[in-house]
């Protein structure tokens, strides 16, 4: 099992990514319920295994950051549901 | 570091969550598009019947008042969203080329004097293939059923030729309450109860 996405908070940051073309800080807080703080730290998670791609512009109160998935990411998501469905079915 | 925690309905929970949040504004516009449509081809059909063949370029002015309207909604659902789906981009892409194609061909057929051959039906039939594939999307069978039927009455339109062409008129009417006006509804009832 993966461990970069065994963990609650990453899995759903990148089932979201994985629907969307990309997503910013802001949506991903919103959905996932983090904190800013705790977001931001899987964010880097996921982003130094590249699973994702983070792209920041500007500043202070007005940056903005948007995430995209990777194709490793794809991969890796995939790879992890094929793992759990193939554990479930034995 | 193991974690305790249901993966799959993780995953699942999350994709649903962000479906529902990518289409706040994709009911309004059936219900804007589908009203737009019904009103003025009712009023195309009347009008048509009384003798008044201009009555045939009624239709422009569904996009005069549409758009305006559409760019409006869009606007403001732009600024409450930050994000866009994969179905979401495919839905959007397909109403723009069924837009585009309805608008162009209407024009041809218009200046041709043909379109009572063929226009209305096909208009029928991309409005019921574009809630087929928008229901699809959005996994919401009220709106495929609606998008099936609506295509199914494009195609049975086609069979109102020669005299009985002025009832196509009609057919789009029943179209767009269908496949555009109850689909909106239904779903703007469903994602504010939670469904």
């Amino acid at each position: 099992m993966d461990p970069i996405l065994h963990n609650e908070l990453r899995l759903k940051i990148m089932a979201a990514l994985d629907s969307l073309d990309d997503a910013d800080f802001v949506y991903l807080k919103e959905l996932t319920k983090a904190t800013s703080g705790n977001l931001s730290v899987q964010l880097s998670n996921l982003e130094e295994a590249g699973y994702i791609k983070v792209s920041r512009s500007g500043e202070g109160r007005g940056s903005h950051t948007v995430c995209r998935i990777t194709s490793k990411g794809t991969r890796a998501l995939g790879d992890y549901q094929r793992a759990l469905l193939s554990y479930f079915s034995k | 570091m193991e974690e305790n925690f249901d993966a799959l309905e993780v995953i699942a929970r999350t994709r649903g969550k962000v479906e529902m949040d990518s289409t706040p504004t994709g009911n309004y516009l059936f219900i804007l598009w589908g009203s737009l449509t019904a009103l003025f081809y009712l009023l195309e059909f009347f009008l048509l019947k009384a003798g008044h063949s201009w009555a045939g370029w009624l239709w422009i002015g569904i996009p005069v008042i549409g758009l305006p309207l559409m760019y409006i909604m869009l606007r403001r659902g732009h600024e409450r969203d930050h994000r866009r789906t994969r179905g979401s981009k495919l839905v959007l892409d397909y109403w723009i080329f069924a837009a585009c194609a309805i608008g162009i061909g209407g024009t041809l057929f218009g200046f041709l004097d043909i379109y009572e051959i063929a226009e209305n039906p096909l208009i029928c039939l991309l409005v019921g293939i574009g809630s087929f594939i928008t229901g699809e999307v959005l996994r919401f069978r009220t709106m495929i059923i609606c998008g099936l039927a609506g295509a199914a009455i494009g195609i049975g339109a086609f069979c109102l030729q020669g005299d009985l062409w002025i009832w196509q008129t009609l057919a789009i009417v029943v179209v767009a309450l269908v496949a555009l006006v109850l689909p909106g509804v239904l779903f703007n009832k469903s994602v504010k109860s939670g469904v």
